[in-house]
């Protein structure tokens, strides 16, 4: 075969084929999840099923399917599908279609396995796996400057959460002495010494994957991404991973002040803060991404409570708005394609035209402000139901539950009516085909059909077991429309007149708000841009100051940390002998004069002016050191020393001869000079200490012995050191010899070829 | 017992250099030769792997002169490890090379510095004898500074100027700090100064000479603060050269630093190991925010080697079986994935012209399957499950926490996202963002002008970019989905560097030597 044969399309082709996979595939798995709901829901079995995958780290792929990841996984299915089939009409004509298709099958079946997995480690493989597929789905229209930025922003927030919850997890895998989940909350864990470790992490990995305050700022900003992804990812399935291992972990780590607090006031601050924001957008795409990280903050929120009334209450709501909140998002789609905009102030009268697309709206939308008897109504009564049951900040959790709840009915009102009523003459641009209006329609009908017929419907039975599996007290809710008078039901109705005022004064609350100083210099995105932008100026300078290209700073640099490390090394592990310089009164008068000699050669080297001088008295320096070897009967050393150092000399003088001359050759005595004196005195004292600290060690002379002994009788030669280089360490010889040959070939090519480089711009970062 | 075939790592490439030195200098001999013998590498490496992998240290002494007389090679399991890696990306690095290499640069011996460096790596792995491994190192430093030299130009000498002078201090410093260990016991023979170390009366004269050997070892696996030579010169050279350098050159560093500081160094932990923690820390946080500000893609890449450094040695640092098993994990892992990134950003930078990302752009448009290509080697360098690099991460994480070493734990999680930042800075520019001067040039379509200034590649050049690309990226993927093979053998290795009995008595035993009778 020829393998140069074996070339890619550049191009996927362009079809919506991939679309419809990706729809065959949820469908199987909303299918086979369906499959199980008998058994979870009515039965309340918890299924397993594992994989062996890395014994050596007892990680498997296991999964675990019970009440509250069947809620998911119907979820992530169900919508999955209608997603896809609203995909193959949006994306027509896309020439990355089938690329983005594609990420997006790759997104939905992370997520199933996020909220199917058992095992801590292969949940966050899949946690991780929806992090980087978001992050090339937000970067979708990849060539907009803006989208990139976003993208990054998300995966930047995101994964660093991820690192959060990476340590997390091996805590609480530490901590609870397994990795599967199905062991882990078993455990009671708020009194491990980790704990508040623990959930601090935990908390980190979850709020930045769920957009809660103070990291909510990367979700309105991922609405980079085209709309279905926007629909499907940042509103319905992965912003809700989050609050899924949060609902997860309930059970062992939940029932704490810590826990309470930081969840009630996140929770409590993301949804109002971001209902407000909401009210300031004219992309209806905003809106509809503000109201998304109200909702995640208002479950949130009820997720802190430990009652089986608040986490059923949390439930609920999220699974009311999976339905309504995509539905929404599709209905943008549409008025975005059809009429080419997503501008409130420019969209009217549309209801003509988009009778289909309008229904959907009103219905979604209706569900979203809690009007009976849709599903949203009863999710709503139960929140404020639990709201008022809590037992600790009743206030605070009414007060949160009831003003975004009425500034969500406001804009559920408004975004029902705004785009759809008024005068428009012109018809829009273009014709919706049927795939891009039953999605929405479906979606937005099932929240219809689940409020009266909540009690008949699986949900209620599904709802409990998923409450049953956050906490061990089994809630008795009753998911009716009508729970007679009370409190509940005047908070109901004062909530909805609330939103239809607001409604009614949308436009004149938009623009004072817009035009407030309400308008806060410090948004949470600039302080994200803040820290970025601090964190690259902060290694900008850093790699200045020590990649700075010059090489006396390197030099410096490494003997510095030589003095630095043996000096500390010196300081707390004392290596010096007592008798440091015992047996130096031994050292005849001849010997101390050849070290004047070399002493004298060296401060020649430094001081002298002329090139000439310093390469002469690097030769004498050299010859006293060979005067030693004589001293102490090393001849052939000797030799060798004597050669090598005529030879320096003579290239040395020789190649300086075709020197340039340096202007600042031998400066006088400032500052860098006494410091740089300084150093090369304290190296030279660090390995003097170390050499004369040694010479009283005594030495194990069995392998010169052994050298001496066997070199004639075994090796057949009289002269041990060429014994020694041949023979006994002759591979150290070998190496030596490919040193040399080596560097002769070097040399032959360097002078050899030469090429300059040509039109290489410096680079002030570029500094070598 | 004598092995015969560890020598081979070693005199395949010295006679594969020496025949490329002497044949003819054309393209087909030199690298159909250079391709051959790196093929007959990774065969020769996988066969010691296999021997070494049941358990048994395979040792060969040399002009069979008795264990702690003469010279000693010795493959255990992290050697054999070692040399198997070593000859995958040699043998990437020749494919590669056939078509990234000029003919200027062919004539002068490429291939012959190539297989000289190969053998100066390969014998560094196997040695068994401290001298012996300065003397490796010193061939890895003259053939290195021979690839990086060879028909540069200006700029290219200069990072070559500085390259070497820093490395000759590191030589400098090794070689005093064996002279000092010779000293102190009398021995060269790995094995008998583990034996002989701990016998050594001044104890904390060892310690001293251990962060002698720190420093010496330190720069050249290019730790904080004794890094600077490598941003200075791995961006001047071919892609090749700098990509054969980034996976293997500073990793034999590391190789040593494990080797030393598990075998010889073990008594003075507290101390010794203490200071290696510090060192991987600020290694880590250094190099990731050095690489966070550079514009030009190899720098970024090279600043990444540094902070990855930084992970292995955090290994080594914590020194607990688990924590070893992740550094050498990391290490396997780190090798394929960087000469990998390398390999690609040479692809990228050829079809620039340029290595400056902001000139860069368009790939994901006209690439789709490169662009691919490129994410699997930059995520997992960044930590993105389920590719290699998160379980290497997540291995010396998890050895950091049970330990309860907080900060270091910190540092390498900071690190971790700032890693994942580049990568992608990386994306957004050279492949996501729309190419500022030829939007539509094709991945192999190189600029008229550029400092390649070479004719368009054949088919078969670009089969000879891209196949190595492919290769290490499948072994990634591998490693990434099934570990289990990988982390059993890191295990292993583990547990030979925390128990060095068995090396001990692999060298010493084989001929009864009194040092053996000492150290019962």
């Amino acid at each position: 075969m020829n393998l140069t044969r074996l070339r890619l399309p550049a191009h996927l082709p362009v079809s919506p084929l991939a679309a419809w996979v990706g729809a065959a595939i949820s469908f199987f798995f909303l299918v086979l999840l369906l499959g199980f709901l008998p058994a979870v829901a009515r039965d309340g079995e918890v299924i397993r099923l594992a994989i062996e995958w890395i014994p050596a780290l007892g990680i498997d792929l296991s999964f675990r399917i019970d009440g509250l990841s069947l809620l998911f996984g119907l979820v992530i299915s169900f919508v999955g599908l209608l997603i896809f089939v609203y995909s193959s009409a949006y994306f027509r004509g896309d020439p990355e279609a089938t690329r983005i298709l594609i990420v997006l099958v790759a997104f939905m079946l992370a997520m199933l396995g996020l909220v199917l997995a058992d095992h801590l480690i292969a949940l966050f493989v899949f946690w991780e796996l929806t992090t980087i597929t978001s992050f090339i789905l937000i970067g979708t229209r990849h060539e907009d400057a803006l989208a990139r930025r976003n993208a990054l922003q998300a995966i930047l927030v995101t994964a660093g959460g991820g690192l959060c919850l990476m340590a997390a997890i091996i805590l609480l895998g530490e901590a609870a002495g397994s990795y599967q989940l199905s062991e882990i909350i078993t455990r009671d864990l708020t009194d491990h010494p980790h704990y508040s470790a623990i959930l601090t992490l935990v908390l980190l990995g979850c709020l930045t994957k769920s957009a809660l305050f103070p990291f909510h700022f990367w979700l309105p900003n991922a609405m980079a991404a085209p709309t279905p992804i926007s629909a499907y990812l940042h509103s319905a399935t992965m912003v809700k991973a989050g609050l899924y291992l949060l609902a997860r972990l309930h059970p062992s780590l939940a029932g704490t002040d810590l826990w309470f607090w930081s969840l009630a006031v996140t929770g409590g601050i993301t949804a109002v803060w971001s209902s407000i924001q909401a009210l300031k957008q004219r992309d209806l795409k905003l809106m509809l991404a503000y109201t998304t990280v109200m909702a995640l903050g208002t479950i949130a929120l009820f997720l802190a409570a430990d009652s089986g009334k608040a986490l059923m209450a949390a439930l609920v709501f999220l699974l009311v708005h999976a339905l309504y909140k995509a539905a929404l998002f599709m209905v943008v789609g549409n008025l975005d394609k059809a009429a080419g905009s997503r501008d409130w102030s420019v969209l009217k009268g549309l209801r003509r035209f988009m009778p289909w697309t309008f229904a959907a709206a009103v219905l979604a939308a209706l569900s979203m402000a809690g009007v009976p008897p849709f599903f949203g109504f009863i999710g709503k009564e139960i929140l404020i139901a639990a709201s008022l049951a809590v037992p600790a900040g009743t206030f605070w959790f009414t007060g949160a539950v009831v003003v975004s709840a009425a500034l969500m009915a406001g804009v559920a009102f408004f975004l029902m009516t705004s785009p759809f009523f008024g005068d428009r003459a012109t018809p829009p641009k273009k014709r919706l085909s049927a795939a891009m209006v039953v999605p929405p329609l479906l979606l937005a009908a099932l929240g219809l059909i689940a409020g009266p017929f909540a009690s008949f419907l699986p949900i209620t039975p599904l709802l409990q077991s998923a409450a049953l599996s956050l906490s061990r007290e089994a809630p008795t809710i009753e998911l009716t429309l009508w729970h007679g008078f009370g409190p509940v039901l005047y908070i109901s109705i004062g909530i909805l007149l609330a939103g239809a005022a607001l409604a009614r004064f949308f436009v004149p609350v938009h623009r004072v708000l817009y035009h407030s100083p309400g308008k806060l210099s410090l948004t949470a995105d600039r302080v994200y841009d803040g820290i970025l932008h601090g964190l690259l100026s902060l290694a900008e300078v850093l790699t200045l100051v020590l990649q700075n290209g010059r090489q006396r700073f390197y030099v410096m640099t490494i003997f510095s940390t030589l003095v630095g490390l043996i000096g500390l090394t010196a300081l707390n592990r004392s290596f010096l002998p007592p008798a440091l310089l015992g047996g130096i009164e031994g050292i005849p008068l001849y010997q101390w004069i050849l070290c004047a000699f070399i002493a004298l050669s060296v401060l020649l080297i430094v001081f002298s002016h002329s090139r000439m001088l310093a390469i002469c008295a690097l030769g004498t320096a050299g010859t006293g050191i060979a005067l030693f070897f004589v001293i102490f009967s090393a001849p052939d050393v000797a030799m060798t020393q004597f050669m090598t150092e005529i030879l320096v000399v003579i290239i040395l003088t020789l190649v300086t001869l075709r020197l340039p001359v340096f202007h600042n050759y031998a400066p006088g005595f400032g500052a860098g000079r006494i410091r740089d004196a300084a150093i090369a005195i304290a190296s030279g004292v660090c390995v003097s200490a170390l050499m004369l600290s040694m010479v009283h060690e005594p030495v194990d002379l069995s392998v010169s012995d052994y050298y001496g002994a066997n070199s004639y009788t075994e090796a057949k030669g009289r002269n041990i050191v060429n014994v020694i280089l041949v023979d006994f360490r002759a591979m150290d010889t070998l190496g030596e010899i490919v040193v040399v040959a080596i560097a002769g070939l070097a040399c032959h090519a360097l002078i050899k070829l030469r090429r300059y480089s040509r039109g290489q711009r410096f680079d002030a970062r570029n500094l070598p | 017992m004598d092995d015969w075939l560890i020598l081979i790592p070693v005199l395949l490439p010295l006679s594969t250099a020496i025949l490329a030195a002497v044949l003819p200098k054309s393209r087909a001999v030199q690298a159909g030769l250079s391709v051959a013998a790196t093929a007959l590498l990774v065969f020769v490496s996988l066969a010691i792997f296999a021997k070494a992998a049941g358990g048994t240290i395979l040792t060969v002494s040399l002009g069979s002169w008795p264990a702690p007389f003469g010279i000693v090679m010795v493959a255990d399991l992290l050697s054999a490890v070692m040399l198997c890696i070593t000859s995958i990306i040699a043998l990437a690095t020749a494919v590669y090379a056939i078509a990234d290499i000029d003919r200027e640069r062919l004539h002068f011996g490429f291939h012959s510095f190539l297989q000289f460096l190969l053998c100066g790596i390969c014998g560094a792995f196997l040695t068994g004898d401290l001298f012996n491994l300065y003397v490796w190192f010193e061939v890895m430093l003259i053939s290195s500074f021979a690839l990086l030299s060879l028909g540069g130009g200006k700029r290219q000498l200069y990072g070559t100027i500085k390259y070497i002078a820093l490395n000759l201090i590191s030589t400098l410093l090794l070689l005093s700090a064996i002279g000092l260990l010779y000293g102190m016991t009398g021995h060269l023979n790995l094995a008998s100064l583990a034996v002989a170390v701990p016998q050594v009366e001044n104890a904390n004269l060892v310690t001293a000479t251990a962060i002698l050997f720190l420093i010496a070892f330190g720069i050249k696996a290019a730790v904080f603060p004794l890094f600077f030579w490598l941003p200075a010169s791995y961006h001047m050279p071919p892609v090749t050269v700098s990509a054969i350098f980034a996976g293997l050159l500073t990793k034999v560093g590391v190789y040593a630093l494990y080797r030393v500081f598990s075998l010889l160094f073990t008594h003075d932990v507290e101390w010794t190991h203490t200071i290696l923690l510090w060192v991987a820390g600020l290694t880590m946080v250094t190099g990731v925010l050095g690489a966070a500000v550079q514009q030009n893609i190899r720098r970024i890449l090279s600043f990444h080697i540094i902070s990855q450094i930084g992970y292995m040695i955090m290994g080594l640092a914590l020194f607990t079986k688990a924590a070893i098993l992740g550094g050498v994990f990391y290490t396997i892992h780190h090798i394929i994935v960087k000469a990998n990134l390398f390999f690609i950003g040479g692809i990228v930078e050829r079809r620039t012209g340029n290595p400056f990302v902001r000139n860069m752009g368009g790939l994901y448009r006209v690439a789709p399957w490169f662009s691919l290509l490129f994410l699997v080697p930059a995520l997992s360098l960044a930590g993105i499950p389920p590719l290699s690099g998160f379980w290497a991460k997540f291995l010396v994480i998890r050895a950091g926490l049970d330990e309860q070493a907080w900060l270091i734990v910190a540092a390498a999680l900071f690190t971790g996202l700032m890693t994942i930042y580049s990568m992608l800075k990386i994306w957004n520019e050279a492949f996501w963002k729309r190419n500022p001067e030829r939007p539509d040039a094709s991945l192999f379509d190189a600029p008229p002008h550029g400092s390649h200034g070479a004719p368009p590649l054949s088919r078969a050049a670009q089969f000879c970019l891209l196949a190595p690309c492919a290769l290490l990226a499948a072994l990634t993927i591998w490693i990434g989905l099934w570990p289990q093979p990988f982390l059993a053998v890191a295990d292993q290795i583990a547990d030979q560097l925390m128990n060095n009995e068995a090396y001990v008595q692999a060298v010493l035993h084989s001929r009864q030597s009194p040092l053996v009778e000492t150290m019962r």
